[in-house]
């Protein structure tokens, strides 16, 4: 599952499985459309449903984050 | 050699944070000060953030006279340049006219096609296959000024409202930058707009074919629609809905799929495109 995931984030953008720092945000790779394609990207390609309340920085602000977030979604 | 010696930044996200480096970039060469003003609130505001980690002059004010106020005190103090970016506010007829202020705003279309509110929705549901960006000088009428730069992109058959955005949004900052030393020294060749004056500017609470369709309709009909109404989890629109079997339904997700994805399961139903690719409606019943 995490490979897959890493795959889904790197087809959106690959800076994001090589960053290796504490947050997407202030390192300016990640912004508000971004997120927005890394949530629907997930979505589609994992047939899940991410509700809004998910949807904060604290979940997507590294690869390991988002991962986590998406582990809590489907259990 | 620049007259203004003020240069303020409204607006958010990614436009306006690539706007605001570039002009803090440059801004050595120039001598202005930087002001960056949040007017409306959103998460992930990387202007915002560009804003503090560089120790930029940054305010929120999110109330519309306050800001006003503001502008024109500022004016006081010598020519301001205001850079306007994913800016809803409506620069009042007192600083539009304030004889120390230009300003400069973003349109996510190419005008004078499109002016208002959601132009890459209308784009989408109105079947362009090219739009673009604008950058214009602001007058007293909505995205009526004349034009500085403009760029064109393309609309393809699967292009989502917020996939079009993210196309806009690097054509704004390409097109900014090679912009913008210009506007500083006001030597633009600008061109004016050719305006309708039956021209219709699209209001912020018009959705594409108000948010619903008709089930019967073609596949790529229903698809435009839900394309044009798409910006993720932005939910700037409520959930397209339409009437399924006598019931409204709201459509949570959609995706065009192939014969062998199909997948009989309930809430889900399947448009035919008529090439063997299918539109899946996810949907919940209101």
């Amino acid at each position: 599952m995490e490979e897959k995931i890493l795959k889904i984030l790197a087809q959106v953008n690959e800076d994001i499985v090589t960053y290796d720092g504490d947050n997407l945000f202030d390192a300016g790779i990640l912004d508000s459309l971004q997120a927005v394609e890394v949530i629907a990207s997930l979505e589609d390609n994992l047939d899940i449903d991410i509700d809004a309340e998910y949807v904060i920085e604290d979940n997507l602000k590294t690869k390991e984050a988002i991962i986590e977030m998406i582990k809590k979604i489907i259990d | 050699m620049t007259k203004y010696n003020q240069v303020m930044v409204i607006g958010y996200g990614l436009v306006t944070r690539n706007v605001l480096s570039f002009i803090d970039s440059v801004s050595d060469r120039h001598g202005y000060s930087i002001t960056y003003v949040e007017h409306e609130k959103y998460p992930f505001n990387g202007a915002k953030k560009y804003a503090e980690s560089n120790k930029l002059e940054s305010f929120l004010i999110d109330d519309k006279y306050e800001l006003t106020s503001f502008i024109l005190k500022r004016a006081e103090l010598g020519h301001l340049l205001i850079i306007s970016a994913s800016n809803n506010f409506l620069f009042p007829k007192k600083v539009v006219e304030n004889k120390n202020i230009r300003i400069v705003n973003f349109h996510n279309a190419l005008l004078p096609n499109l002016p208002g509110r959601n132009a890459p929705s209308w784009a989408i549901y109105n079947g362009y296959e090219k739009t673009g960006i604008t950058w214009h000088y602001v007058d007293a009428e909505i995205d009526t000024g004349d034009i500085i730069i403009q760029k064109e992109c393309s609309i393809y058959s699967d292009t989502k409202a917020y996939e079009l955005v993210t196309v806009q949004m690097k054509l704004a900052g390409d097109a900014f930058m090679e912009c913008f030393e210009k506007i500083l020294a006001d030597s633009v060749v600008t061109k004016k707009q050719d305006l309708d004056p039956n021209r219709k500017v699209y209001k912020s609470s018009e959705i594409p074919g108000d948010g619903m369709f008709d089930i019967n309709d073609s596949a790529e009909n229903i698809y435009r629609l839900l394309r044009a109404m798409d910006y993720g989890k932005n939910d700037l629109f409520p959930h397209p809905t339409t009437i399924y079997n006598g019931h409204m339904i709201t459509v949570k997700r959609y995706k065009k799929v192939s014969s062998e994805e199909k997948m009989d399961s309930a809430n889900k139903l399947y448009i035919p495109f008529g090439d063997g690719m299918f539109l899946m409606l996810r949907y919940d019943m209101r």
